[in-house]
């Protein structure tokens, strides 16, 4: 029996709904055919968005989504992408499969696609090739209510009032395909840029995210902080899983793997615990008096393609696996909310861990969707101190906790997310709620599977959400977690 | 990928390095997933004329036409051509 212990007492304050966010990139079939399809197709549509698409991400409650990349971000040019279609730019996309970019989907397309989706947008600006003027007249355009040229364009474009785009990245991954520029240099840029990145509207001010570090490098999140902190409201963090270590043309299979790698995934996955609390101290160290947050604006597995796809399109299937990785990390981001306060897994559709793959017209849910699904209740609710009794599991070196929990108290009652990590043996939990009183009710509800099943086109629903029988307790409740599974439980 | 952009062209017409490769996997396959050499032509055939043909890749799956025509049980995405039986 493993004891966890859930404390309405203790809390590090609200879960920001960012932390279940998205990312979008000019990337394979992310925004080409995945999301969107252009008006004239035969995939239904409304302004050129699949409306599957749309009402999937909804339903999963997508509270922000952040484009256009990643790498491609600091090659693009937003006004590539606006006025008539027909004499937009056609150029190549270089970081990403060599294929024509005929910038069909820009500025109005995205914000077209967030209004419908009914979430925050989050663009990512270009540092890396572009200009301070380029990047500052963007924001005008976007958030301009008054006069101005800026404006004055987006209104011949067809958009009368302002978007009032709050969230802003200044460049992508600088340490990169960003410029490759050393934290001196890019705390510097940071710097300039913010201070022509104005707010258009002192009801709707923007929020600046620097460009993070990449997975342990704290001397560029010490940086930046010491020289750019004042100037910033959050920072950013990309780490992704891979199974294997170090060589990125040998990352793995997503379907088909060994055991083995399925413990070196997930005990790959648990870095980001260890990151996130160290990007966090150095953080808190230089902000002053001034709350300065994390964005861990990429994360995810990454595997090898699946085979016969271009590789350039970062294409792969999706397990039980990637929801266990999925329910860790957003458990890791729920407990340390008090600095993380965005999160976008990458990315939304086609592209690595995705929520959704599409196939022509067809479309199926990932087990990493079901995930999201059911931690929305954590969306903006009130993080409470939660601990779970854990023996190690998993193969040779590869050991991690059997179990791992996270818990909120929000407008449907108080949600604890668990996830079982052993591929064998079922866990029986016997949860106490501090500071709450008797429950009225609980409802149980769980993802499970072989830790290799996933949903295939012929075979969307093999992996989904079903019923989990739970037992009200004097102190809480009971529940047997399956092997290898993800439950959530709804108190009342 | 270096190859020059084309749209209707199959991946053997393009690079040479990706065409080994591609070709090696298709080659890999068991002999009852395949398609028959004449369902294969034909399948290509119809990607060849399709306006989602891109560098030998199809744009609704991410898959390379060659690769897809080749496994018996996959179908046109977009429902231009279908399953062998
Ligand atoms: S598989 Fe279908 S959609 Fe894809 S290129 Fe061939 S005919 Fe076109």
């Amino acid at each position: 029996m493993a004891k966890a212990i859930v404390n309405a007492n203790r809390s590090k304050g609200h879960i920001n709904r960012n932390i279940y966010g998205h990312f979008a990139e000019h990337l394979g079939r992310c925004i080409y055919n995945g999301i969107y399809v252009g008006e004239a197709s035969s995939i239904p549509n409304l302004n050129g968005m699949r409306t599957d698409v749309v009402a999937a991400l909804k339903k999963m409650g997508i509270p922000v989504l952040r484009w256009p990349g990643g790498c491609f971000a600091d090659t693009y040019h937003w006004r590539d992408g606006i006025g008539p279609k027909e004499s937009r730019k056609k150029i190549v996309n270089t970081n990403w499969g060599g294929v024509t970019e005929d910038n069909s989907f820009g500025t109005h397309e995205f914000l077209e696609l967030c209004r419908q989706l009914e979430c925050e947008p989050y663009i990512s600006g270009n540092v890396g090739s572009g200009t301070v003027q380029e990047f500052s007249d963007w924001v005008e355009y976007c958030n301009m209510g008054g006069q101005s040229p800026m404006a004055e364009e987006r209104r011949s474009n067809g958009q009368e009032g302002p978007w009032n785009v709050k969230y802003w990245g200044i460049g992508n991954e600088a340490w990169g395909c960003g410029g490759n520029m050393r934290p001196e240099f890019y705390a510097d840029l940071c710097r300039q840029y913010s201070t022509y990145l104005r707010n258009y509207d002192t009801e709707h001010p923007i929020y600046k995210i620097a460009s993070g570090a990449s997975e342990g490098d704290y001397n560029w999140t010490k940086v930046i902080m010491e020289r750019a902190g004042r100037f910033i409201d959050a920072v950013s963090l990309h780490y992704y899983t891979l199974p294997r270590t170090g060589d990125w043309t040998d990352k793995g299979p997503a379907t088909g793997f060994p055991r083995s790698e399925y413990y070196s995934t997930l005990r790959k996955t648990f870095y980001m615990e260890e990151l996130v609390e160290n990007h966090s101290r150095i953080i808190k160290q230089y902000q002053g008096d001034r709350k300065i947050g994390l964005c861990v604006d990429e994360w995810g597995t990454w595997f090898d393609v699946e085979p016969g796809t271009n590789p350039g399109f970062l294409y792969q299937q999706n397990t039980m696996r990637d929801a266990l990785v999925s329910a860790v990390n957003l458990n890791i981001f729920n407990n340390h909310c008090d600095t993380v306060v965005m999160a976008n897994i990458a990315q939304t559709v086609n592209v690595l861990q995705a929520v959704i793959l599409t196939e022509g017209e067809k479309l199926l849910l990932t087990p990493t969707y079901h995930v999201f699904e059911m931690y929305k209740g954590h969306q903006d609710a009130r993080q409470l101190e939660s601990y779970v009794e854990t023996t190690l599991t998993g193969e040779g070196e590869d050991q991690v906790p059997n179990l791992h929990i996270s818990a909120s108290e929000g407008k449907e009652g108080v949600l604890v997310t668990i996830a079982n990590l052993s591929d064998t043996d079922s866990a029986e939990l016997d949860c106490a709620l501090t500071g709450i009183g008797r429950a009225a009710s609980v409802e149980g509800r769980v993802l499970t599977g072989p830790c290799g099943a996933y949903n295939d086109f012929g075979a969307e629903e093999t992996v989904r959400p079903s019923h989990l029988a739970a037992e009200i307790t004097d102190g809480g409740f009971k529940a047997v977690l399956p092997a290898c599974s993800v439950a959530a439980f709804t108190v009342r | 990928m270096n190859s020059p952009s084309c749209k209707r062209c199959l991946l053997r017409e393009l690079d040479g390095e990706y065409f080994k490769s591609i070709y090696r996997y298709i080659a890999s396959l068991p002999g009852e997933q395949r398609s028959s050499s004449d369902e294969y032509a034909r399948r290509l055939k119809i990607c060849r004329a399709c306006g989602d043909l891109h560098n030998g890749m199809c744009a609704q799956c991410g898959c390379f036409a060659e690769v897809r025509a080749a496994k018996r049980r996959l179908a046109c995405p977009m429902g231009r051509w279908g399953q062998e039986e």
